[in-house]
């Protein structure tokens, strides 16, 4: 019977109903988002910390336009302002890669094939175990040295991963490489694989030496407040960068600027270095050698930066937690009012019930119940609205699920405890004889 | 038979400077089968007075017997039975649910005394058949007339078929010709042997009351049978 009398004090006044309910998803899909976000966040600078904590930064600084190869760029003064080189290398589509370490050509998606692979996306390749059977197959490569690796999460699924020595091999020798999960059934272990590198502007030959399961990880060095992203590399070539692969073979002008032009691609897609600080010295070496054959620049400690980027992240924080703030006071109070205004109209009504044989005690559970059975409804609306629209649930994190219950049952609490309270308080007699 | 007797019952609301004697001292017996009215002038009490003869209200001291039990310390689970069983209500503003029709409003008590869904019907149909608003069923208190709400009151009211009626100026919302309905179907129950009693300040519905209770700030001054009844 109470629970009779619960669902008829909701549909005899549907319309306040309706809009507790709406009121109530609404503030659930705000409050979802924030605190996906939060966590998130929180999520992204954990990650991140963790992965910057060892190492040392450095941005490549062009200071130099006289040079040909940089014509293009010498209008965006990136030698004038470190940060503004910053914003622009991290904000520029041109520049959205991802990598780890230098000479490391891991691009962002699209952005792989766009500027490695666009001639040999499609790559005619030939099975040696399927009896000289040619496919056409349409994939990416992922050129890899070896240093990167570390911060590349991915699982080998069968064979095994590269070692160092696939880096440093002979010329004409198989390369090997790792091949997404998708390929499986085009190669098996051992396969050779026929290749023609526009990139390296060489040929040879692959060997599959492992399959890798389809999601790898890697930590975005473009996103201020990113986390560990995934990578769909199903159908990626992990192709090792040979040591001496960016030899310059002509001395014609036009070879000279295109290979110029590779080399700073190269170089400015990596434009911040983590690396371990033993090396570090080397690689600056290293890269300051083939870089100066092209043109001038000096590289540059930025971690400095990177500790200001932790500070904002703190200070992101701090502004998100006055955004959830407002958020749950003013939608709580929205709510709360729109509930006692609700409870209110309904006083007679519970001194009716009584008057003719309910208890205080059962009358206040069947408000509870009832305000519940609104939450529940609205939490289901807000589940609605937020995968139809927002792509997104409740459900998607255990976090987020657990402060959405916390703060409902904190909510049911607040919301029943003023109009219980106030029937206690109010007595039989004066209930009755309220109009309705 | 003795149906109510309140031994010395005292009532204050209130506290300090601002607290009201409201009931003083009251002694007072009904017997089953009588036909009461309280009669003062407002706040004389007379309201509080039906209140705590319906369990609605708690008294500071004092004993209350409803049929020889002492109801004093019952417990709020064993009071609602009490107003469920024993007692029907009529007040003045008919205390309808707005939003509930007829039948959903005469039917709660009957949902309290856990009376099943067949007979519960069969009795609402018959009660509202008997007090002539049977047609009525499916609507609700705002497509009824003053008249009409208050008998779907005096429908609710006895559903349960309870011992004793109590009304607190039921004729007050009704005009003459209604009021004087209500009054015939109040003499009738109690010529049906229930007891009804009967809060009001107009003289005309006390005169035709068997017993006359006068209450003045919170105490009875008259408590005797009427001598000039009419109608009785």
């Amino acid at each position: 019977m109470d629970i009779k009398y619960t669902f008829l004090g909701i549909s005899k006044r549907l319309l306040y109903s309706l809009i507790i309910i709406v009121q109530i998803a609404t503030s659930l899909v705000f409050l979802t988002l924030s605190f996906e976000l939060k966590h998130d966040l929180k999520k992204g600078v954990t990650q991140m910390n963790s992965f910057y904590s060892d190492k040392e930064f450095y941005v490549f600084e062009d200071f130099d336009e006289t040079q040909t190869i940089i014509n293009e760029f010498s209008d965006l003064e990136l030698n004038k302002n470190l940060s503004e080189s910053y914003t622009y290398l991290t904000e520029s589509d041109e520049f959205d890669y991802v990598t780890g370490e230098v000479g490391t050509l891991f691009l962002e998606e699209n952005q792989i094939s766009r500027t490695i692979t666009t001639k040999y996306n499609e790559m005619r390749t030939r099975s040696v175990s399927r009896d000289n059977q040619s496919y056409v197959l349409y994939n990416n490569n992922l050129y890899v040295n070896y240093k990167f690796l570390r911060h590349f999460d991915y699982n080998i699924i069968e064979g095994s991963s590269l070692s160092k020595e696939d880096f440093e091999l002979e010329n004409n020798l198989e390369i090997p490489i790792l091949v997404g999960e998708n390929l499986k059934e085009y190669y098996s272990l051992g396969d050779v694989i026929n290749y023609s590198d526009a990139w390296s502007n060489s040929k040879g030959k692959y060997i599959v030496k492992g399959f890798i399961n389809s999601e790898a990880f890697y930590i975005p060095t473009n996103s201020l407040y990113g986390e560990l992203k995934g990578a769909d590399v199903s159908s990626v070539f992990i192709i090792p960068i040979q040591k001496n692969l960016t030899e310059f073979d002509s001395n014609d002008e036009n070879s000279i600027v295109q290979n110029a032009m590779k080399i700073r691609n190269n170089l400015l897609s990596s434009y911040i270095i983590p690396a371990d600080n033993q090396d570090i010295d080397r690689i600056i070496y290293d890269i300051e050698g083939k870089i100066r054959q092209s043109f001038n620049f000096r590289l540059k400690n930025v971690d400095y930066y990177i500790d200001y980027i932790s500070s904002l992240r703190s200070n992101l924080f701090k502004y998100y937690d006055i955004i959830f703030l407002i958020i749950i006071l003013f939608s709580g109070a929205g709510i709360i009012l729109s509930t006692l205004n609700h409870i209110n109209k309904r006083t007679a009504e519970y001194g009716i019930h009584i008057m003719t044989g309910c208890t205080l005690f059962r009358l206040s559970a069947r408000i509870v119940m009832e305000l519940a059975y609104l939450i529940i409804t609205s939490t289901f609306l807000s589940e609605i609205i937020l995968r139809l629209f927002l792509q997104k649930s409740i459900v998607s994190d255990y976090n987020i699920l657990l402060n959405i219950i916390i703060f409902q049952l904190s909510f049911l609490l607040m919301v029943s405890i003023l109009p219980v309270l106030r029937i206690y308080k109010m007595g039989i007699n004066e209930m009755i004889r309220r109009k309705e | 038979m003795t149906l109510i007797d309140l031994k010395n019952i005292n009532k204050t609301y209130g506290k300090g400077e601002a607290k009201v004697e409201a009931l003083k001292s009251i002694n007072l017996k009904i017997d089953e089968g009588e036909f009461v009215s309280i009669m003062g002038a407002s706040g004389s009490g007379k309201s509080t007075l039906l209140n705590i003869i319906g369990c609605l209200d708690e008294f500071d001291s004092g004993k209350y017997f409803l049929e020889n039990n002492d109801i004093t310390k019952y417990r709020a689970g064993k009071l609602a039975k009490v107003r469920n069983k024993k007692f029907g209500f009529i007040v003045q503003h008919f205390a309808l649910i707005d939003t509930y029709s007829v039948y959903e409003n005469v039917q709660i008590p009957l949902e309290y005394a856990g009376v099943g869904r067949r007979k519960r019907k069969k009795i609402i149909h018959e009660t509202l058949d008997r007090l002539g608003i049977l047609s009525k069923i499916n609507k609700t208190p705002r497509q009824l007339s003053g008249g009409q709400n208050q008998r779907v009151a005096i429908a609710r009211a006895l559903v349960n078929n309870p011992d004793i009626i109590l009304a607190d100026e039921p004729t007050g919302a009704l005009d003459k010709k209604n009021g004087d309905q209500v009054l015939d179907i109040f003499k009738e129950l109690n010529e049906n042997g229930k007891t009804i009693i009967i809060v009001t300040h107009d003289k005309d519905v006390s005169d035709k009351c068997r017993r006359k209770i006068t209450i003045t700030d919170g105490e009875i001054i008259n408590s005797n049978f009427s001598v000039n009844s009419k109608d009785i």
